[in-house]
């Protein structure tokens, strides 16, 4: 990929100038910060205290702390976005000037971090649920207050659900299953494995 | 000889009222003591007519199959039953009330019936009124048990599932996703609507399970084991 992937606009190139000043290993452990942020999509990279220390000891003001933080973020999301390579993301952040020291940075942390932040990002979904576990238990229904003598196999289902944005559990689907609801289901359920087998 | 005829007719009486100890009744499809319900019908049994026995009897079917409401019970009670049989408001409601909890409880248990005549003879029953009873209960067995048991207690079932299978090819936040997934739309019988996706991995795990417990379920319909049903 020899074309620009980081267009140069002027906060981009304040942020590199910043990012530039920043001793290396600190810079390593910003960037896994912010990598986790990405892949868990949950609450904040820093908290405000944590954001008024760093700032102090990086020796900058609060806004360019966050536009060092906003830029940071933003050259993992465009490398997820096309999948770079360390190679590719190298030569990329060297374009758009950033010096040796800090490049080293981005590719440590691009090398231990990058491929799960790509997988977790090819998870996404727009649908609020996935399917996330499967339990059941077999009964043997023998009777009710208006029945007795019953010899009835009851299958009951939970299957747990997860949100597919934030990870965490939602409410499951609890559901009964007779010997009949269950062989509807199998059936519905190998009709769909053979339309997905079409896809592969 | 009159005199020997007013001892026999009353050493008769003694005998009857003497049988029917209500203590030594053994029915055991009713229970380890016959409820009070029914036995407080056994007394004047003698003196109802047999066309009024059978309206009562259809009525008691009729309740058993529970299709209408409460009201609706109610106003059939008045116009088919008291309106129709000449034993009274009190009589009426008690020999019902004794019909129905009998059928009730045989339909329960599905009792032979030839164990639900031999209760009915202990219990007094004319010849006629017990054909009646156990032509009543042949007839309504299959049909009462079958809603009985459709009514039972179930927890949400699916009622309709739709699904859509799909390939993400790129999303907001990567330009190359090529990732199958399926999309299901499951229905449930409490009104609940649920959306969601499945990845292939988890879906075959869903796969897996569903056909083992559809081998356990036809295992234990082969081989049953509880011997409970018959």
């Amino acid at each position: 990929m020899t074309e620009q992937l980081f267009t140069l606009s002027q906060r981009f190139s304040e942020a590199v100038e910043i990012i530039n000043t920043v001793d290396p290993k600190k810079l390593v452990r910003i960037l896994q910060r912010i990598i986790h942020k990405l892949y868990h999509q949950k609450g904040d990279t820093f908290s405000a205290e944590e954001q008024e220390r760093l700032a102090e000891v990086l020796g900058l003001h609060e806004e360019q702390l966050a536009t060092l933080m906003e830029i940071c973020s933003f050259i993992f999301e465009q490398a997820s976005y096309v999948q770079l390579s360390l190679q590719q993301l190298k030569e990329q952040l060297e374009k758009a000037g950033m010096q040796k020291d800090q490049n080293i940075a981005f590719l440590k942390v691009w090398d231990t971090e990058g491929s799960h932040l790509i997988e977790a990002l090819k998870e996404k979904s727009v649908v609020p649920d996935a399917l996330d576990s499967v339990k059941w238990r077999l009964h043997l229904q023998t009777g009710t207050a208006s029945l007795a003598r019953l010899r009835t196999p009851t299958a009951i289902f939970e299957l747990g659900m997860k949100n597919s944005a934030t990870g965490e559990l939602s409410e499951p689907i609890i559901a009964e299953f007779s010997h009949e609801e269950l062989s509807i289901l199998y059936d519905k359920l190998e009709l769909i494995q053979e339309q997905v087998d079409m896809l592969s | 000889k009159k005199r020997k005829r007013k001892e026999k007719e009353r050493k008769r009486k003694l005998r009857e009222t003497m049988t029917f100890n209500a203590q030594l009744l053994d029915i055991p499809f009713l229970g380890a003591v016959v409820p009070r319900e029914i036995t407080r019908s056994v007394p004047f049994l003698k003196s109802v007519n047999q066309d009024d026995f059978q309206v009562i009897v259809d009525f008691s079917v009729h309740y058993l199959h529970g299709d209408l409401s409460d009201e609706e019970y109610e106003e059939q009670w008045q116009a088919k039953v008291l309106n129709c049989v000449g034993l009274g408001n009190e009589r009426s409601s008690v020999l019902f009330t004794s019909v129905f909890l009998i059928l009730r409880a045989a339909l329960r248990q599905k009792i032979l019936p030839v164990e639900l005549d031999n209760g009915l003879k202990s219990l007094l029953f004319t010849q006629a009124m017990r054909e009646a009873l156990l032509d009543a209960y042949k007839t309504c067995a299959k049909e009462v048990q079958e809603k009985m048991f459709s009514r039972r207690i179930r927890l949400p079932t699916i009622e309709d599932m739709s699904w859509r299978t799909e390939v993400t090819i790129t999303s907001s936040s990567m330009k190359r996703v090529m990732k199958p997934s399926i999309f299901i739309e499951m229905k449930l019988s409490n009104g609940d609507v649920r959306q969601f996706v499945v990845d292939p991995e988890t879906f075959h795990k869903l796969r897996y399970n569903v056909s083992l417990v559809l081998r356990d379920v036809n295992n234990l319909e082969k081989a049953p084991i509880l011997k409970i049903d018959k």
